[in-house]
């Protein structure tokens, strides 16, 4: 597979990731009230984002 | 100091630091507004929280983070065409965003009036993430213009507004719990 084509593949799997995790929210909140775990649901969708879609390991790496 | 420890940073790097310093110091001002609203209003969310119209926009703005990172791959590979349209769906999608904030605020104003505790709260929060997906959009807007001939040339340009947008998304992965989910 391509760099390209990595990258997107890369960006697919996050996005049906945190939509998964979204809909585990909701579910979550209307069946549970667990609040502990919405807030886990939370920080995994946010960790998901940082470190994919926003590149956070950029800047321990340097520029690339 | 030998020449040997001498580190070379690129601007690039820099210019990378100085976003996450910037995002970082307005992570602070998005942390006060969560721990003011529970704070004030506990875990009680109003009945009246429209769920469908929130679990709609939650989507669209992640749909939106998504064509947001295809536009960013698309400028790394100088795909100029799919970058156009990769922005172009992110800036619709920002709209339909804002679309939807001014239809639970048409509906939250009767529900759960400013002058409550809960609606000083619902107000303030949304309305600063709103503002936030505004500049965001006009940050992305400028971007989509600067494209026009030599999107390859703007790298940088193009990362730190993908990178805004982004934190405008994480910024929501919070504020839609707290503000519908936890009841």
């Amino acid at each position: 597979m391509t760099e390209r084509g990595k990258a997107v593949a890369t960006g697919r799997t996050v996005f049906i990731g945190l939509a998964a995790l979204t809909i585990a929210e909701y579910v979550v909140a209307v069946s549970l009230t667990a609040l502990p775990v919405l807030f886990i649901l939370a920080v995994a969708k946010v960790w998901l984002i940082v470190v994919y879609f926003m590149h956070i390991g950029q800047l321990r790496e340097g520029s690339h | 100091m030998t020449t040997s420890d001498h580190v070379v940073v690129s601007k690039l790097t820099l210019d990378r630091f100085g976003l996450w310093l910037f995002i970082l110091s307005e992570t602070g001002l998005f942390v006060a507004l969560l721990a003011a609203r529970f704070y004030l209003t506990g875990f009680e969310v109003p009945e009246e929280a429209n769920q469908v119209v929130a679990l709609t926009i939650t989507s669209i703005l992640l749909a939106s983070s998504g064509t947001a990172y295809l536009a960013e791959v698309a400028s790394r590979f100088g795909d100029s065409a799919l970058f156009r349209k990769a922005m172009m769906a992110t800036l619709l999608l920002g709209l339909v965003f804002l679309v939807g904030v001014g239809v639970e605020w048409s509906e939250a104003f009767h529900a759960f009036p400013p002058s409550t505790l809960y609606g000083s709260s619902f107000f303030f929060m949304t309305g600063m993430h709103a503002f936030h997906v505004l500049t965001g959009m006009i940050f992305l807007g400028i971007v989509y213009r600067m494209s026009r001939g030599a999107p390859a040339s703007h790298k940088w340009p193009v990362e730190a507004s993908v990178k805004y947008w982004h934190f405008v998304d994480v910024v929501w992965v919070f504020f839609y719990p707290a503000l519908y989910l936890i009841n």
